[in-house]
């Protein structure tokens, strides 16, 4: 069942700081409390960048929805319900603020008349190291290619094939993350591989 | 052991989630179809991830993430200074309760004047709405009717609308001073360039 509290002994490490902290600012020691906000932070950061890239496709506005995130989780940490797993109410609160960033930026795009891009303003892809040109180009083009077919499943196929495997999160985790039952997940996720399946294989 | 095929669904739901029961597992290690197509799911899931990662991590290097964790902690502090000076958001009610009693009394014939022209304001826009409205061929009002109809006024049948509740004098007086505003003199040559609304129709 979506939501049910994890025993107190399974929760994660990173669950019984979001505790510690919430305790720190419960008791008025709120420079502490952000001292050790800062061990949360670089715990959670890349997991949480690599949902908000994904789902943003733009680094401007991932780097804001994870800072939002943050903030946001601090000033409500003592909203934190320390018996559920703090990744759970990490990504709830991360995820909402992806999906408001999105609705912001399409009505944004709404308004707007795009301008054809001049070679300057062509993003540069940075390059993987080790590789040869050849297979930098190969492989940003099929990198390009699966976001773009990601890009294009629906809003909830989508956000749970981004937590199950780029936030490498368990179906129940998700499910706790999103509200949704374990068997809704699954079905979700199954229809997102199946429809990439189609998309991707050549 | 299990002698039919596998289907692709039940291969995508192996990938994803489960782990194969001890008949498919016969079956997977027994047909080399099967575990051909077991093995290219479990590539594209696997390829999918990876390159969704190295994307995210390539966007954002070591040293942009710990710029961003500073700049996370900023923000804190900053907020953490603002809710101590109990300075976020408050809405700081205006001290009508300390206002000196002569303040207020020196206040008021300016406040009674600035309500006179407002009202001024507005006679004179519903005047003016009136023309936008009715054009030349707008109601005559009652008394108006014996008047001399040789001044070639547009919207004149308007103005004597108005007149049936203040007098012409009044009426012209309060047009003069809403001209004669700073604001008006100003506007004046702008006001002649363009048409009325009764000359465009």
């Amino acid at each position: 069942m979506a939501g049910s509290p994890a025993p107190a002994g399974l929760l994660s490490s990173d669950s019984r700081l979001a505790g510690e902290i919430k305790a720190l600012v419960v008791a008025g020691e709120r420079e502490k409390a952000r001292e050790r906000f800062g061990d949360l932070v670089a715990h959670q950061q890349r997991r949480a960048l690599r949902i908000a890239y994904h789902y943003l496709r733009d680094a401007h506005d991932a780097d804001e929805a994870v800072q939002d995130a943050f903030v946001k989780v601090f000033t409500h940490i003592t909203g934190y319900r320390e018996d559920l797993p703090f990744e759970v109410w990490f990504t709830r609160i991360l995820v909402n603020g992806c999906l408001d960033l999105r609705k912001s930026r399409a009505r944004r795009l709404r308004w707007t008349v795009p301008m054809s891009p001049t070679p300057e303003m062509m993003p540069i892809d940075p390059p993987a190291p080790g590789q040869s040109p050849e297979q930098r180009l190969v492989s940003s083009e099929r990198a390009n290619e699966i976001a773009a077919a990601v890009e294009r499943l629906p809003d909830r196929q989508r956000t749970v094939f981004t937590l199950c495997h780029i936030a490498e999160q368990s179906t129940s985790e998700v499910s706790q993350a999103l509200g949704l039952s374990e068997a809704t997940v699954r079905v979700h996720l199954f229809r997102a591989v199946h429809k990439l399946r189609k998309l991707l294989v050549r | 052991m299990k002698t039919s095929h596998l289907s692709d669904d039940r291969l995508v739901e192996i990938g994803l989630t489960e782990t194969p029961s001890g008949l498919e597992q016969q079956h997977l290690g027994a047909c080399p179809p099967c575990e051909t197509r077991r093995a290219g799911i479990a590539h594209m899931l696997g390829q999918l991830s990876q390159a969704a990662i190295e994307d995210a991590d390539a966007a954002f290097p070591a040293d942009l993430r710990a710029r961003q964790q500073v700049r996370i902690l900023q923000r804190l502090g900053q907020e953490g200074r603002l809710e101590q000076e109990g300075r976020p958001a408050k809405v700081i009610a205006f001290p009508a309760g300390h206002t000196p009693d002569s303040v207020l009394a020196r206040s008021r014939p300016a406040t009674r004047w600035i309500a006179a022209a407002a009202v001024a304001g507005l006679v004179v826009g519903l005047a003016a709405g009136r023309f936008g409205q009715q054009g030349p061929r707008g109601f005559e009002a009652p008394q108006a009717a014996s008047r001399p109809s040789a001044a070639p006024f547009v919207g004149e049948s308007q103005f004597r609308a108005v007149t049936a509740t203040i007098s012409d004098d009044e009426l012209l007086g309060q047009i003069e001073l809403a001209v004669d505003g700073r604001g008006g003199a100003s506007l004046r040559p702008l006001d002649e360039l363009t048409p009325r609304a009764w000359d465009v129709r």
